[in-house]
């Protein structure tokens, strides 16, 4: 029997290269599972192994920081990259790579390589630098990011990118006010946008003016930094919207065309709406809002009667009249969730802003509201009497959650959680078991 | 409800009877049903007896979980699942793992050839040198002296 087993031993030992023996197509499936620096790398194991992974259809790199800049790597492999299609290419690099490195050729070299997906991003003191004319008429680009604030966006004319759906620009410069108008111009298919401008960096915009009649979601960020810099604006005209996000704490002008179809709306914006933008408003399933100075305006003057979730974030409990206003103009609402400001600025003789309950319950009260949850709960009284009030007039309400604030001490707790214990449905949390 | 039963036969002539739902999670076996007579036991060419026994034990393992809680399986399941995974192919040697590897492509079967490739791909290559993943591999370095010493000079960047 020994004698049987030992020459399949025998047998097994010669032939244990098994990898090598794979389809070039196997062999590219488990290399796009490994980093591709050490895909890379393969290349020298052996005859077979040296043009395998130079079809790779998605390459990445980026600088992890602890260890030396791959952009040595990255400049000398792509030269050999030979893929017909390039499904995506990231480039990441920090901040031990060289100021004087040519990175537009490796832009071009995707560009070659018919790249579909493109993210570049920079986070070190370069000059800085603009992408090759190429890239804006790239006809197989469908996603394209551009992350730093040494990339100028510089386009020619006329920008052509036929399959770009997904665009993202974060912290870019612009050569001119008129810059990105045409690179927009230039996507007909554009889906998703996301624009980040930081005002640290004067990105030679005022107006920034979204205008794609194809746009589904836009995510628009403006930082603000400087008290003096106050005249950048914002003009969306995109009739097919139907995610916007707007965060813009910078107090600049915003000018809305009419979007019908608006399903989803988180907006940080300390700009006063304007009619068409209020009107858009009406037709939102989820709302998220960061009022900043006051609710008014975004309770009063819509009819938000299609709203089933609505968020309310930064709360100030001084507002609870304006609250009852926008929950009579829920006549849909399921869920509602109120944050609370966890530390509010106050002077010391401020003097609450009561509230009066209205002469007629909200519709949403009465006939859906499902989950209510309010956070940073201080135990101030008009807050106690909102509570009381959504909870005992939700004749549909499954849970209401009271999530304390993370200021009180543990004797406030105990007395505030003794508050609602009367209540069914209502569950008292402390801060640091409450669901987010 | 009578449960269908699936009759799969390995190129050395080894035959494995399945439930049908066990087999479907190929997507090759479907084509062969309707191309072959569906009564008869499905030969399968390409694959060993040793190397189906695994595949099917695979699919049995992940065609209970699929049907646990009908669709909806608890994140606990899911957890267990991946540990059996894990064990499942710590449990290779090589040889198996490249043949596992070949059957789950030939027979289509999506999350398998996922897990294999995975596996090959953390434990033999992420990470190593180039003399870690030729030893690991047993790839015998076949350039003579003089072309890996063009190869190094023409590459120096991979090795900085």
């Amino acid at each position: 029997m020994d004698e049987d087993e030992r020459p399949r031993n025998i047998q097994t030992r010669v032939s244990k290269d098994r990898i090598s023996s794979l389809p070039d197509d196997l062999l590219i499936q488990i290399l796009s599972r490994v980093p591709t620096e050490d895909a890379v790398a393969t290349t020298f194991l052996s005859k077979r192994w040296r043009y395998v992974w130079i079809m790779l259809p998605r390459l990445d790199y980026k600088d992890t920081g602890k260890r030396k800049s791959i952009w040595w790597l990255l400049d000398q492999s792509i030269r050999l990259y030979q893929a017909p299609r390039l499904e995506r290419l990231r480039i990441r690099l920090g901040r031990h790579c060289p100021v004087d490195v040519d990175v537009t050729n490796w832009v071009a070299k995707a560009i070659d390589c018919c790249v579909r997906n493109l993210l570049f991003a920079l986070h070190w003191k370069t000059e800085p630098i603009r992408m090759p004319q190429a890239l804006y008429t790239c006809n197989t680009l469908a996603r394209l990011a551009l992350i730093s604030a040494k990339i100028i966006v510089d386009v020619p004319s006329p920008v052509s990118l036929p399959s770009l759906t997904q665009l993202e620009l974060i912290r870019v410069v612009y050569r001119d006010e008129d810059s990105h108008v045409r690179l927009l111009s230039g996507c007909p298919v554009l889906k998703h946008l996301t624009v980040v401008r930081y005002a640290d960096v004067d990105d030679n915009v005022r107006k920034f003016s979204v205008k794609v009649p194809s746009l589904l979601t836009l995510w628009y960020e403006l930082r603000r930094v400087n008290e003096d810099d106050t005249d950048r604006s914002l003009v969306i005209d995109t009739p097919a919207l139907m995610h916007v996000g707007i965060f813009d704490s910078f107090g600049g002008s915003c000018t809305i065309e009419y979007m019908p179809h608006i399903v989803t709306a988180s907006i940080a914006a300390t700009f006063y709406p304007e009619d068409n933008f209020l009107s858009s408003l009406s037709s939102i399933k989820n709302l998220e809002l960061y009022p900043f100075d006051t609710m008014v305006p975004w309770c009063n003057a819509v009819n938000y009667f299609r709203l089933i979730e609505c968020r309310l974030r930064d709360f100030d409990p001084d507002w609870c009249e304006s609250l009852v206003v926008l929950l009579t103009n829920c006549p849909v609402l399921k869920k509602f969730m109120v944050d609370c400001n966890y530390e509010i600025d106050r002077s010391d003789d401020h003097v609450p802003v009561l509230w009066d309950q209205p002469s007629s319950v909200p519709k949403c009260l009465s006939s859906c509201l499902e989950f209510f949850r309010y956070t940073g709960y201080a135990g101030r009284e008009d807050e106690r009497e909102l509570i009381r009030y959504i909870s005992q007039n939700s004749k549909c309400l499954n849970r209401a959650e009271i999530c304390l604030n993370p200021t009180c001490n543990r004797e406030e707790e105990e007395q505030m959680a003794e508050e609602f214990t009367s209540m069914p449905k209502v569950f008292v949390l402390k801060p640091e078991t409450s669901s987010v | 409800m009578s449960k269908k039963n699936i009759v799969l036969k390995s190129s050395n002539g080894i035959i494995f009877e399945v439930e049908e739902a066990v087999a479907l999670q190929s997507e090759t076996i479907p084509y062969m049903i309707e191309d072959d007579c569906a009564n008869d036991t499905i030969p399968l060419a390409n694959v060993t007896g040793d190397i189906l026994a695994l595949v099917i034990e695979y699919c049995k393992k992940h065609v209970v979980v699929a049907d646990g809680d009908g669709g909806g399986s608890s994140s606990s399941s899911q957890e267990d699942l991946k540990n059996w995974d894990a064990q499942f192919m710590n449990d290779l040697d090589q040889s198996k793992i490249f043949n596992l590897l070949l059957a789950a492509d030939f027979l289509n079967i999506k999350t398998l050839f996922d897990l294999t490739c995975q596996f090959v791909a953390d434990t033999m290559i992420k990470g190593k040198s180039v003399e870690e993943v030729r030893r690991t591999l047993n790839i015998e370095k076949d350039y003579t002296s003089e072309e890996e010493a063009k190869a190094r000079q023409e590459n120096e960047w991979a090795f900085k």
